[in-house]
């Protein structure tokens, strides 16, 4: 095959494509025409090639990063193999993927560029049939198509000069580690007269994590730490048990023990993160789990064994995937005991009572059309009793959920129906919004640098329209307009206007109304790792009629950094500014913040100023302003140089505040040393 | 000259100790008695701050004694009492009152004596929940500081009135505001002491606004985590359920400092998830413990606000090994016709100078989300593929596809390499290496 057969039939070209590529396809055919020097790649050896056949492709030469790109060629006569190889930018050697043979005849080969850690490659095609092989370009490898992408959202930054594999296996760390700080008060001045409550606070970690890995493929992991503060948050003990995994993994089969994330779906349990045990065997097809965890996080060591009676909770679920993974069945069963007052981290109010229950859950879900079309079904029925203190029993109810979602290129529609009956619930859900039912629709677009999205919903309680009891309707339309401008730069704006209406027997009422609208804007810049800058502003108004009757304004402002110009310095300042507005009494409640945390290496690996501190103003009328400054910081020495078998460092510290109101100010004053280790 | 001064001074210092003495002398007879006077000749009172309503005992001395007939008590307030030196009163409003009292002592002396007393009103109803009472839900009402057990309450939503004691529970069927009166001393009372409760519907669309439940935690859900120095993504979330609609206003805080505003408007009662933001993130630069909360300026909330902390260890590279935090599953290698290559004890026969496909499932069994993983497949120490895999979830199965040519040489590894670079520094997650045996080596 001559250089002259670079002429494309055109009758293959991808539609969807459009003319505009025909006149890149011929820029690029010249340019591949008059194209003689070799791209330096290292190659296998190649059979010998007889150029009597010619493969049709319409080249691809640009795409939008993160986007499935379809290779499609064909050949005019029958061969046994046809391969893709394409090779990233800074790569030597080509990736080669067998091609797959499509009904017409064509192969098939997709690419999802979202796997790509660099915008441009350079691929061809090679047919084979027996020992012979045909290539597409046909001077290929000498001669590629050369791919360039677009981005179209943030790509990770590539990490340069990471080890070499033998260095990274040379290095396997010893499976503990023993981290702490040591703070004793050389000097104190509080503006109270008092003298402080501790001379001395430490903070430590042990952490154990050995792990085994078999040849047979059981991997074993351990991941536990053991932590000490000397300051205590009530009720919290000193020494605190704050993780806890043991995991055994072969093939599908794994069993974990301690911390683990329960999900299975939204109406029997999800995003639980708590301790206890479940066992999966998942093979990608046929999927069962089960487990039992507490509901709450426990405090300290309480969480060290099976879960407790009163905040245990268990269940499983049992899936199975259909035609070629287009379909999913699921059953879920959860049941068990919650107390909100036994979690750490958790607040809530005192109708928040220990509850029980249970809940079956059935989901069937498809994906069509290769991702395009998703359609979803989730049904569950509870026993619930949301309070075992009061004399109501536990009562059933129901949940349904259908959602079906359509996606083609950057076009995304999404629409839902759901129904939460008043008595449903689950134990295996921290919170849960019942007695609602609603329609909900989003759009989104995305073209070029424009990401577009509207979303409207109509959501209502009273879901089986009990007509002795009012009826709260709400009207949700929000509008999200996204500009990625660059790479360093996007912007995004907002709007939501929402109404609340209430009805009882059909009539309006005039209690229950509320309505909110709210606006926001960002802009995002990432001029490098190195410099990152964010800066949100929401404004949102709110009227209501429920007692009290409210009306109030709010302006948010959020101004954020992360510098790292050189490697000798990081800073980190944040300004924030809010004004609340009651639209009745006029009180405003105004904020002025600013926070900075820095570190200024001054002798690099040994002296480094570490500074952190703040202001913050507060202003709820007149003569009532607050105002609070504390700085923070001090020299560290490290003396990692010396001690070779861990980090160990010695600061200086200082601590200064300053707090005035209503006219009276205090000032408290700390000197203090800190010893830090980590080995 | 010099015995006249002498003379003279020791006069001058007699009559100055003479006048002294005089002066003493006259004060203890004319001062003494008159302080002892008035030491025990007064009025006293008990309770010294009496209570709207609350009696009041008043008792006046002398030391020469009184004459009870003689006795006439005016309590300030236009009342009067007469014929004892000890009278009760009962004051019916707040103030600032005179009390006089006049008497005749038995050594026949008019003295009249007066005191200020200030009346208070200490009586109060409290309730709880302190905030947001509901609708079907039980109110408790508590009489602090009334003078007697016995109360009559009025709920103010048109139910009858009850005789109860100081605390009491009541349950109001329909949102509303209500004024609340408690009558002292079993209803008789004359003074009224009333609140207001704003009761909505405890939870939904029409409640107050409130947050009902809230959770602090970080990425992996909980309270307390550990991160090298330096770590630039650490951020602190808040999951919260609130009801009723309205604007939330808080303050992130960093130990007690505040470190950003969180502003949204709120509708219809449903669960919201707030944190403190990526760009900067939680401050790690200083090693030691910080604790992170939220002050909520509004609503108000009636419960404490969590706190959760993370400790910043001195070394900036802790989090650098987190081996076999994914597994790869499957593991397969196959020539570009797929016939399948045998692996067996981490050794793969595969035909020199050749392509060798290799395709797996690379498992995230971490509790967390890696947000950018980046595969790594080198031959020796030669790198010849990477792939980047966006938002590997936990518990996620991402199968991956990659290839080599294999060069026949003797001694060729194969190294599969998994690193979690959405940190800094980035974190070995996985490494494995496989022995390339290839025909006629």
């Amino acid at each position: 095959m001559g250089k002259a057969e670079w002429l494309f039939r055109f009758r293959q070209m991808d539609c969807q494509k459009g003319k505009r590529r025909l006149l890149f396809i011929g820029v690029i055919s010249v340019c591949l025409f008059f194209q003689s020097a070799k791209m330096g790649a290292t190659l296998p050896e190649q059979p010998e090639t007889e150029d009597t056949r010619i493969i049709i492709h319409t080249p691809v030469t640009t795409f939008l990063h993160g986007e499935k790109l379809q290779f499609k060629a064909s050949v005019d006569s029958s061969i046994s193999q046809f391969n893709f190889f394409f090779r990233q930018a800074g790569m030597e050697q080509y990736q080669v993927r067998p091609m797959e043979k499509a009904e017409d005849g064509s192969y098939i080969y997709e690419l999802d560029t979202s796997t790509l850690a660099v915008l441009d490659f350079d691929y061809y095609f090679e047919a084979r049939n027996g020992d012979q092989s045909y290539f597409f370009p046909a001077s290929a490898p000498d001669q590629t198509v050369t791919a360039t992408g677009q981005p179209s959202e943030q790509m990770p930054e590539i990490p340069q000069n990471l080890p070499s594999p033998e260095e990274e296996m040379r290095k396997m760390p010893f499976p503990l580690s023993l981290n702490g700080s040591i703070e004793p008060v050389l000097y104190e001045k509080q503006g109270d007269g008092s003298s402080g409550t501790r001379k001395i606070t430490a903070g430590s970690n042990l952490r154990i994590f050995p792990s085994y890995r078999s040849r047979t493929g059981l991997v074993v992991t351990s991941d536990s730490n053991i932590s000490y503060s000397s300051t205590l948050l009530s009720p919290e003990k000193k020494v605190d048990l704050s993780n806890l995994m043991i995991a055994f993994n072969q093939g599908h089969h794994s069993l974990k023990m301690g911390d683990i994330n329960i999900d299975e779906n939204q109406f029997t349990v999800s995003g639980l993160g708590r301790r206890g045990f479940d066992y999966t065997y998942d093979n990608q097809k046929t999927g069962f789990h089960i487990f039992n965890v507490s509901s709450q996080q426990p405090k300290g060591f309480k969480g060290f064994g099976p879960p407790r009676a009163a905040i245990s909770i268990y269940g499983g679920s049992l899936s199975q995937k259909f035609f070629n993974d287009q379909f999913l069945l699921k059953a879920i069963f959860v049941a068990g005991k919650d107390d909100p007052g036994e979690g750490s981290g958790v607040g809530s109010s005192s109708f928040y009572t220990p509850r029980k229950g249970n809940v079956f859950g059935f989901e069937a879900e498809s994906h069509l059309l290769k991702d395009k079309v998703n359609l979803r079904a989730e049904y569950a029925r509870s026993n619930y009793d949301e309070d075992l203190s009061d004399d109501v029993d536990s009562r059933p109810d129901n949940a349904l959920n259908f959602f079906t979602s359509f996606r083609e290129g950057g076009l995304n529609i999404d629409a839902r129906y759901y129904y939460t009956g008043k008595n449903f619930g689950s134990v295996g859900l921290q919170s849960m919004i019942t007695d609602r039912k609603g329609y909900q629709a989003n759009v989104g677009l995305t073209r070029g640098i424009f990401n577009l999205m509207g979303a409207y919903a109509i959501d209502q309680d009273n879901a089986d329209g009990d007509l002795a009891t009012p009826t709260s309707k709400d009207y949700n339309g929000s509008l999200t307009l996204g500009l990625n401008l660059s790479r360093k730069v996007s912007l995004n704006f907002g709007y939501r206007n929402d109404r609340q209406k209430t009805f009882l027997a059909g009539e309006e009422m005039d209690f229950g109304r509320s309505r909110q609208e709210e606006l926001s804007g960002g802009l995002n810049l990432s001029l490098s790792q190195s410099a990152m800058v964010n800066i949100a502003l929401t404004t949102s108004s709110q009227t209501g009629t429920t007692f009290p009757a409210s009306g109030s304004s709010s302006t948010g402002l959020n101004i954020g950094g992360a510098f790292r110009p050189a490697g000798w310095l990081s800073l980190n300042p944040t300004f924030s500014y809010s004004q609340l507005k009651d639209e009745f009494s006029g009180l405003k409640i105004t904020t002025l913040n600013t926070f900075f945390s820095s570190e200024l290496t001054v002798v690099p690996e040994i002296v480094a100023l570490l500074l952190m501190g703040g202001f913050n103003r507060s202003e709820s009328g007149p003569g009532s302003a607050m105002n609070m400054f504390s700085l923070n910081g001090g020299l560290s020495f490290s003396l990692g140089r010396w001690i070779k078998i861990g980090q160990f460092s010695l600061a200086l510290n200082g601590e200064y505040s300053h707090s005035k109101s209503s006219g009276s100010s205090v000032s408290n004053q700390r000197v203090l040393a800190r010893f830090d280790f980590d080995f | 000259m010099k015995t006249e001064k002498t003379i003279r001074s020791a006069d001058i210092k007699s009559i100055i100790f003479n006048l002294l003495l005089k002066l003493i002398v006259v004060s203890a007879i004319l001062i003494v008695p008159l302080a002892l006077t008035q030491i025990q000749a007064a009025i006293s009172f008990s309770p010294p701050q009496p209570n709207v309503e609350q009696t009041v005992t008043f008792l006046v001395s002398h030391p020469a004694g009184i004459i009870p007939a003689s006795v006439v008590w005016n309590f300030g307030d236009g009342s009067q009492a007469s014929g004892s030196t000890t009278a009760t009163k009962a004051y019916r409003t707040i103030g600032n009152f005179i009390v006089r009292v006049t008497y005749t002592t038995l050594t026949q002396q008019q003295v009249n004596e007066q005191t200020p007393v200030t009346v208070v009103e200490r009586r109060r109803i409290t309730t709880n929940p302190p905030l947001y009472p509901a609708v079907n839900k039980p109110v408790e009402f508590r009489a602090e500081n009334f003078l007697a057990k016995s109360v009559l309450w009025n709920f103010g939503d048109g139910t009858r009135l009850v005789l109860g004691p100081e605390i009491i529970s009541h349950v109001y069927s329909s949102p509303g505001k209500y004024t609340v009166e408690a009558k002292d001393f079993g209803g008789e009372s004359v003074a009224k002491i009333q609140t207001t409760v704003n009761v909505t519907e405890g939870t939904g669309p029409r409640a107050s606004f409130q947050v009902f439940f809230l959770q602090l935690r970080f990425d992996d859900g909980k309270p307390y985590k550990v991160v090298p120095r330096g770590y630039d993504r650490l951020v602190a979330y808040a999951d919260i359920k609130y009801e009723g609609s309205g604007i939330l206003n808080a303050l992130w805080l960093v130990n007690g400092i505040a470190f950003r505003v969180a502003n949204l408007s709120l509708p219809f009662a449903r669960q919201t998830i707030i944190n403190s933001g990526s760009i900067p993130a939680l401050p790690t630069a200083i090693p030691g413990m910080y604790e992170v909360s939220l002050k909520i300026i509004q609503p108000q909330v009636e419960f404490e606000i969590p706190v959760i902390r993370y400790f910043v260890a001195a070394d900036k590279s802790l989090d650098r090994f987190q081996l076999n935090q994914v597994t790869v599953d499957g593991f397969k290698s196959f020539d570009l016709e797929g016939k399948e290559l045998e692996i067996s004890q981490g050794l793969i026969q595969a035909p020199a100078r050749k392509h060798i496909l290799f395709r797996g499932k690379i498992k995230n069994i971490k509790q967390t989300l890696v947000p950018f993983a980046l595969l790594r497949i080198y031959l020796n120490s030669n790198l010849v593929d990477q792939q980047v895999l966006k938002d590997l979830k936990p518990g996620e199965v991402r199968p991956f596809e990659s290839s080599i040519f294999n060069p026949g040489s003797a001694d060729s590894s194969v190294y599969i390499v998994l690193y979690d670079i959405s940190v800094k520094p980035e974190t070995l997650l996985f490494i494995e290496k496989y022995e390339l045996k290839s025909d006629g080596n």
